[in-house]
């Protein structure tokens, strides 16, 4: 089919809007996934979005609805329970991806859900995407949009130095709390677009793109928004022309900008 | 008033904001060893204060307990008769923050405001005198990661000063300087205390440092401060 009158029809049209708008927003997430060391964090949360779905398909939900609720709870409870156990983060979100998972596959067995139904969720589907979905992704994108811009300061002392960022006034632990709240949603939103095994290509590629070439932290943020956009609408046209999955399409085309990023970079300091 | 234009010598002068920081009696107990014990200082607005020690004498630990980040089993710290709270102290930690996170030393600048009320064209200006201040604007573009050790501090202390901070806490700045930076930085020191009546701790090993300022210095020996 040829990609422009391939746009002209509704679900790709949705998926190319809401896969734009998830790489102008995403990628900020990705930023702090990265600088806050949240990577493991990233694993809970798309383990936890899989026990929402499975919960989802048990009782006739929307996935997104319950993966997002899952992933919520998980990362507002994260912090309690590691300073009352006295573990570090990391322990706690190992600790409980595999509690979700376990709970993911008694709801599959107890609730008698398809398994595959459930794990649809790992490939995503942006042609799937409904118009509610579309208003959801564009609502998350514009408020975590506001938030960086809003707090982008905060944010850089977060960044920079926890002790440095409370004693120049920063409620870090509230900080925090709000950094894990907008990555925790843009966990959810990723999978429901392109799914577990392929959101670090909106999520992350852009995001190590940006950190490889920013020399502020603005202009991190601000690259790995363009660097999501180029990604987004590159790896979608390619998918269209040579017939892919638009999700395997964004993320070769995030696997090529890394590469061409750090090239560019070796250049211009050479 | 009088009508002549004279003074009224029954006016009383104006006053300066209490700004003494008082601590008292601070034990703090870390790895089940008490590491202060029963620690007290007294500053006035304008002091300088060396703390010196040995490693793991409790430095950096007293800085810590007295910017809160750390809950004493007993004791207590005001800033003018009150507990002290960020952002009233600067803090500038020993070794190197922010690892490799691009970000430019005007940034690093701009974390010192964020606590204050300020419009876009008041932030941009109270980095910039700062800045000035320390003698660091020229910097305001590189990444803080690239800038010398000597460049980082002045850039911090700049921090501090765009925070509006009356007491600034200082772990090991001149560590791993260079005799130059080492002397520009503490100068640099001696002058904002000077000009500024800035209430000035400074945790360091470094006996150039001790050579250089001439502040009183409290040595910390088995947990506790010995003038």
């Amino acid at each position: 089919m040829n990609p422009f009158e391939a746009i002209s029809v509704a679900p790709i049209a949705r998926g190319l809007a809401a896969v734009l708008i998830a790489g102008a927003s995403l990628p900020l997430a990705g930023v702090l996934v990265l600088r806050l060391e949240l990577v493991t964090l990233r694993f809970t949360l798309m383990h936890g979005a899989l026990l929402g779905a499975a919960a989802a398909l048990a009782v006739g939900v929307d996935p997104l609805v319950l993966g997002l609720a899952v992933d919520l709870v998980l990362v507002m409870t994260l912090a309690p329970i590691a300073k009352a156990a006295g573990l570090r983060m990391g322990y706690v979100s190992a600790f409980l991806m595999v509690i979700a998972i376990g709970a993911a596959a008694a709801v599959i067995y107890r609730a008698e859900v398809p398994a595959p139904a459930v794990f649809a969720v790992l490939w995503g589907d942006l042609f799937a995407l409904s118009r509610a979905d579309l208003i959801a992704v564009a609502v998350f994108g514009a408020a975590l949009a506001a938030f960086v811009a809003v707090a982008h300061r905060r944010i850089a002392a977060l960044l920079f130095d926890r002790e440095v960022a409370a004693s120049s006034g920063v409620a870090v632990a509230r900080m925090r709390a709000a950094v894990m709240l907008a990555v925790g949603c843009a966990v959810a939103f990723a999978m429901k677009l392109i799914g577990a095994l392929l959101l670090d290509a909106i999520l992350l590629l852009p995001a190590i793109t940006a950190a490889a070439l920013a020399r502020s932290v603005r202009g991190m943020f601000l690259l790995a928004a363009a660097a999501g956009v180029a990604v987004a609408a590159a790896g979608f046209a390619v998918a269209l022309v040579v017939d892919l999955p638009a999700s395997a399409g964004v993320t070769l085309a995030a696997a090529l900008l890394l590469p061409a990023a750090i090239a560019a970079r070796r250049r211009s300091r050479a | 008033m009088r009508g002549d234009g004279a003074p009224d010598a029954a006016l009383p002068a104006p006053t300066q904001p209490d700004r003494t920081l008082r601590v008292d009696d601070l034990w703090v107990r870390r790895g089940g060893r008490e590491v202060l014990r029963g620690v007290s200082l007294e500053l006035a607005a304008g002091d300088g204060l060396l703390i010196t020690g040995a490693n793991g004498a409790g430095k950096t630990t007293l800085l810590r307990a007295i910017l809160g980040f750390l809950t004493p089993q007993r004791g207590a710290v005001t800033l003018g008769g009150r507990r002290l709270r960020s952002p009233a102290a600067g803090y500038v930690p020993q070794g190197s923050p922010a690892g490799d996170l691009p970000i430019a030393a005007a940034e690093v600048v701009a974390i010192g405001t964020v606590a204050r009320r300020l419009s876009a064209a008041e932030r941009r200006r109270a980095v910039a005198a700062a800045m000035d201040d320390t003698e660091c604007r020229h910097l305001r573009r590189r990444r803080y990661a690239e800038l010398s050790g000597g460049e980082r501090q002045r850039v911090s202390l700049a921090r501090c000063l765009a925070q509006d901070a009356r007491l600034l806490l200082l772990d090991e700045p001149t560590a791993a300087l260079d005799a130059t930076a080492r002397t520009g930085v503490l100068e640099l020191l001696e002058r904002l205390r000077e000009r500024r009546r800035l209430t000035i701790l400074m945790a360091s090993h470094d006996a150039a440092a001790r050579a250089r300022v001439s502040w009183p210095v409290c040595d910390l020996r088995d947990g506790r401060a010995w003038a």
